[in-house]
């Protein structure tokens, strides 16, 4: 295992979660769980980082704001969705100004689904995204490694033309 | 030939300076202002190499109608003085130069008439290192201000104001012939005759706009320092009747012990001139004068003559009552200024500043007394007049492109003026940073401090030093700051400007590396020669002399400036794009210009002021303490030093 | 200090100090665990921390604070290096006092409103600090009349019996020195801060690398200060200096877990206050005994 995989530092965004899987993630900070025992710090800051741990759901607002910390992250770096609603944006997926999960803006490596996330589940992902973020570095070094592309357009309207589509064809099918 | 030179240098600007009053077509002003300062800077460094390391020369001139001129000039002077008052309603300043008026004739008249004087000038090394810096720097500031005052005279006919600018250049060079004199004078009327002549220089400088502000200030300068003026006379009065008329004479008797009374009001001329506090507030109001006039009378010469008399005298004072008075007062200025630059966002008024804080500095230095402390203070002396000609040149320039003179408009300085930027940062490098000669000086100080047992002085430099940092170190980091492409604003600086900067920032960085050699070839020898050539031989506390700082230490760091002039060089020439945006929280919108979108989903630009502690060390809370404190020190030391001579102490 | 020593503690130094240091961060990092009841990361941590930065992408927000960086790590290990030859102690101390100014600038130059509070709080860490590492220096001169570092080891006994004052003062602000709580207020390691990761926020990769082992040297250095007072001309020496060093490498250490962040306006006053006192004080005393 090479030092990148030792040393993985976080930020943590809260796009527009409820805090239920904040505090599930500030708990694996405890005693309890002690992810610093694998060198995990939560710097708070994009240019230290290279897990980016989002919780909630990607909403008009929001899209942007998560685009612009993710590419503000030198590579290697890796995205984990926390949560259900960052993962498909769970029980907020049908609301007006709710586009999603996060891989709705950015490219997500690895989804840790539960309604809130258990803490061992955020370790888990954590540790499934090390490997990742090894390959990653790999490539970073043998040039190879391909700049991820982020959507342009993120407007809830996009999402609800989208959405009628799919129920108009829906119906159609139905009705025959 | 060195007659002649010294002729030339107080005689030749005066004619320059009659020139320059006739003409008014600005091509051939550019070309007298050239040709008179080349003049001056071949004639100054011609003098250096004839006397820079040789010991105490007296040139063999009688000139009994010198005596008599300077009366007139003291005369004139006054009268000039008298005149401004009476039209401008300022009783106190006509009082003043009356009484000063009366005093000097009386003097001239009654008791200096037909004493025998055996050497009316000298020339040794302290003088002619003045003489280097008057005329090198002086010369170049002269240059300057051929641009500068164009672009000045562009914003006065803007106001329908009338072009004044051969008054402006006339006052400038009789301003460098008078410092000549007073670095040259031994016959003491003289020399307060040239100590006059350039605080009339000054006022009508300060006075130059003929705004409000700007008469109100020139003549808080010029009670001030007629007040100076007046201890002067007094002092040449008591020295009359002691029958001593020559400056080495008067060290020679002041050393052993003796002359107490005048020299506690020489030192009080020089803290006028040099504006120690309670004075400080003249060289604060100086600064409404165009940028020149800081830059030549009130940071690089003029001021370092009440200092140059200082260090002179230094040897009178030590452990003295004397000696501690002007130690003090050197050493709360120096601790009160620093404080009150931290609380200053105009760029002037952080300059004036750290101007009086640093004379402070010489001045205690000379109050200490010891060889090593004059060392320090020469070398305090030199550079400061290099590194902040060079600061109030650039400032001066910023100013008139950027249109202001404020620190927080110097914002991305380093893009909009590159070159500026980059020399500005030296000049503060230069004045507050290791390798650089202020802060090596500022070493040596400790030094001279520790072995003469100045606690109280330790703990002003320890906390004062603090102060320094910190004023200078924000400033820095704001004329530093990179943020955006703005539009490079330095095409339209005039060649003249750009002239006198390189030749200022040369100036710094030259004496920086060659800091070690000057001291070992210059400032030593020079000790070595006062001592012996001046001082009587009974003075043992002046026997041994050598550098403060030893030699390696000085290659040490002249090494490094090396280095890090060539790291500069190299970072300097290969600018790369950068490849990141700085964070703002990920709502940047246009991340070069700082900008984000606020919860209202507008444009908001991220701004971000200094820290100016207003509250700790503003005007109105420290400014009062400082005065009333340095008042007091003055009262107590000239008390002081009238019970030590009627015996009581 | 000859040009031989100088020669041998640069190398030394230089080689040396970044390995301590490194160790001494990644004790730091366990002891804090400890005393927080986690078990913490591996010794080695801050090592892989610093090798995973140098091989990030390089994201540079211009071309010269990467530049400004190392001439503040060079200029660091220049200072070490004086030091530990026996060089002059203000010597050591303006180096050093140019290589935190190359830094300050360094943020500075990035005009981001965070590191640029960060670098505000820094200058005003070293109006806290500096006083006191002057009159340290003086202090130092009083006792043994030369400014020369080399001299404790021809001493009778250690310095901290003539200026027990003084080394108070000393460990007060070598919490601002080594950025312990409560007085990182230009950044920690600590998360979730108002300013972010203040000075270092625009540093990245190499750059944050070189940060991180410029703290290795400056612990390093700080702590050969603190045994400056422990050592006296015998090689038995070595050992309570030793223990003393990590005595009060432990204090800060537990002072860093058990204090609160403070305002910019306590730290200074309090720095100054407790400088002036000790000072003082201690030179009173030093005339005292004579």
């Amino acid at each position: 295992m090479s030092a990148t995989a030792k040393s993985p530092w976080i930020i943590h965004y809260d796009a527009s979660s409820c805090n239920g899987c904040d505090i599930e993630v500030l708990a694996c900070l405890t005693p309890l769980y002690d992810v610093e025992r694998f060198g995990i710090i939560n710097t708070g800051n994009p240019k230290h980082a290279d897990i980016f741990l989002v919780t909630g759901s990607v909403n008009e607002r929001n899209g942007s704001v998560l685009q612009q910390i993710y590419s503000q992250m030198p590579e290697p770096k890796v995205v984990i969705a926390c949560g259900v609603c960052a993962c498909t944006g769970g029980i907020f997926r049908e609301c007006y100004n709710t586009l999603g999960g996060i891989d709705k803006a950015i490219p997500v490596d690895v989804y840790a689904p539960g309604c809130a996330v258990r803490p061992e589940a955020i370790i888990d992902a954590v540790v499934v995204g090390l490997g990742v973020l090894e390959q990653k570095r790999v490539s970073l070094a043998s040039g190879t490694l391909e700049e991820a592309s982020l959507p342009s357009r993120l407007t809830a309207a996009d999402k609800m033309v989208a959405d009628q589509t799919v129920r108009a064809s829906a119906l159609a099918e139905t009705i025959g | 030939m060195g007659m002649v030179n010294l002729a030339f240098l107080i005689v030749f600007p005066v004619v320059a300076a009659g020139v320059l009053l006739l003409v008014r077509n600005n091509r051939a002003r550019s070309v007298v202002v050239i040709v008179s300062a080349a003049a001056i800077m071949i004639a100054s460094a011609w003098l250096a190499v004839g006397h820079l390391f040789s010991e105490t020369w007296y040139p063999p001139f009688e000139g009994e109608w010198v005596t008599i001129l300077t009366l007139v000039i003291d005369v004139l002077c006054c009268a000039y003085i008298i005149v401004k008052g009476i039209r401008h309603k300022k009783p106190l300043a006509v009082a003043l130069a009356a009484v000063q008026t009366v005093i000097i004739v009386a003097f001239e008249l009654l008791i200096a008439h037909g004493m025998t004087i055996e050497n009316n000038l000298y020339v040794d090394g302290l003088s002619v290192i003045m003489t280097l810096i008057i005329g090198v720097i002086g010369g170049g500031i002269c240059i300057y201000a051929l641009g500068y005052m164009h672009d000045f005279q562009v914003h006065e006919d803007d106001n329908d104001k009338p072009d004044r600018r051969p008054v402006f250049f006339a006052l400038m060079f009789v301003f460098l012939s008078a410092m000549f004199a007073i670095v040259f004078s031994n016959n003491l009327t003289w020399l307060l005759c040239a100590w006059e002549v350039t605080t009339v220089c000054s006022f009508a400088l300060i006075g130059y706009t003929r705004t409000p502000e700007a008469i109100d200030n020139s003549f808080r300068q010029i009670v001030m320092n007629l007040i100076g003026g007046l201890a002067f006379a007094l002092a040449l009065v008591y020295l009359g009747y002691s029958g001593i008329l020559e400056l080495d004479k008067l060290i020679a008797q002041g050393a052993l012990g003796g002359l107490v009374i005048p020299l506690a009001l020489l030192a009080v001329a020089a803290f006028t001139k040099a504006a120690q506090v309670p004075f400080q507030s003249w060289l604060l109001g100086a600064m409404v004068a165009p940028t020149p006039t800081s830059a030549l009378l009130h940071s690089s010469t003029m001021v370092k003559a009440g200092v140059f008399l200082l260090i002179k005298l230094a040897p009178c004072f030590g452990w003295s009552y004397n000696g501690i008075m002007v130690v003090l007062v050197g050493g709360f200025t120096f601790l009160f200024c620093s404080f009150l630059a931290v609380s200053q966002s105009n760029a002037k008024r952080v300059l004036a500043y750290s101007t009086v804080a640093n004379l402070g500095l010489i001045v205690a230095c000379a109050g200490v007394g010891t060889p090593e402390a004059v060392w320090a203070a020469i070398f305090l002396l030199i550079f400061h007049a290099a590194a902040k000609s060079l600061l109030f040149l650039c400032v001066g320039t910023a100013e008139h492109h950027i249109g202001s003179r404020d620190i927080e408009d110097m914002d991305n300085l380093f893009v909009r003026m590159p070159i500026l930027a980059r020399l500005m940062a030296l000049g503060m490098l230069c004045m507050f940073i290791a390798p650089f000669g202020m802060l090596i000086s500022k070493w040596a100080t400790i030094v001279s401090l520790v072995n003469t047992d100045n606690i109280l002085l330790l703990f002003i430099l320890a906390f004062g030093s603090a102060a320094t940092f910190m004023f200078w170190a924000k400033w820095l980091g704001k004329v530093l700051a990179i943020a955006q492409q703005d539009p490079d604003v330095e095409k339209t600086v005039h060649p003249s400007e750009w002239f006198s900067l390189a030749l200022m920032a040369a100036l710094v960085l030259l004496l920086s590396v060659g800091f070690p050699f000057l001291s070992e070839f210059v400032v030593v020898p020079y000790l070595a020669h006062f001592a012996a050539d001046i001082l009587p031989g009974t003075t043992v506390w002046w026997g041994s002399i050598s550098a403060t700082i030893d030699f390696d230490n000085l290659i040490i760091m002249a090494v490094i400036v090396l280095a890090l002039i060539a790291a500069f060089a190299v970072q300097f020439t290969r600018p790369k794009k950068p490849t990141a945006s700085v964070y703002l929280a990920g709502v940047a919108l246009d991340a070069e210009k700082r900008t984000y979108r606020n919860s209202l989903n507008g444009e908001t630009q991220t701004t971000q002021r200094n820290w100016y502690l207003d509250g700790w060390l503003g005007e109105k809370t420290l400014e009062p303490i400082a005065n009333i404190i340095s008042i007091l020190l003055i009262a107590v030391g000239l008390a002081c030093s009238l019970l030590v001579t009627g015996g009581v102490l | 200090m000859t040009g031989l020593s100088f020669v041998f503690s640069l190398v030394g130094f230089g080689v040396l100090a970044p390995v301590i240091g490194c160790l001494l961060a990644g004790i730091d990092r366990k002891l804090t665990a400890r005393l927080q009841g986690r078990v913490g990361p591996p010794l080695l941590q801050p090592w892989y921390d610093v090798r995973k930065l140098i091989v990030k992408q390089s994201a540079q927000v211009n071309s010269y604070q990467a530049f400004y960086v190392c001439m503040s790590l060079v200029l660091a290990v220049l200072a070490g290096a004086f030091f530990f030859a026996g060089g002059n102690f203000l010597l050591v101390v303006f180096v050093l006092t140019l290589s935190t100014l190359f830094f300050i600038i360094a943020a500075y130059s990035t005009r981001s409103p965070y590191a640029e509070l960060g670098a505000e709080r820094e200058i005003a860490q070293v109006m806290s600090y500096e006083p006191m590492v002057i009159l340290i220096s003086i202090a130092f001169y009083f006792a043994l009349r030369t400014f020369d570092t080399g001299v404790v080891f021809s001493l009778d006994r250690p310095l901290i019996l003539s200026l027990p004052l003084v080394f108070v003062g000393l460990l007060f602000i070598l919490t601002i020195k080594l950025r312990k709580s409560p007085f990182d207020l230009s950044y920690s390691h600590h998360a979730h801060q108002e300013l972010v990761k203040g000075i270092t926020t625009e540093m990245s990769g190499r750059t944050l690398a070189m940060v991180e082992v410029m703290h290795w040297y400056e612990s390093i250095l700080f702590l050969g200060w603190v045994g400056l007072f422990l050592v006296w001309g015998s090689w038995f020496a070595l050992i309570p200096a030793i223990i003393g060093i990590s005595a009060v490498y432990f204090l800060e250490v537990f002072i860093d877990n058990n204090f609160a962040r403070v305002k910019w306006q306590s730290m200074l006053k309090w720095s100054w206050v407790v400088t002036l006192v000790c000072c003082s004080l201690n030179i009173v005393l030093l005339y005292w005994l004579g």
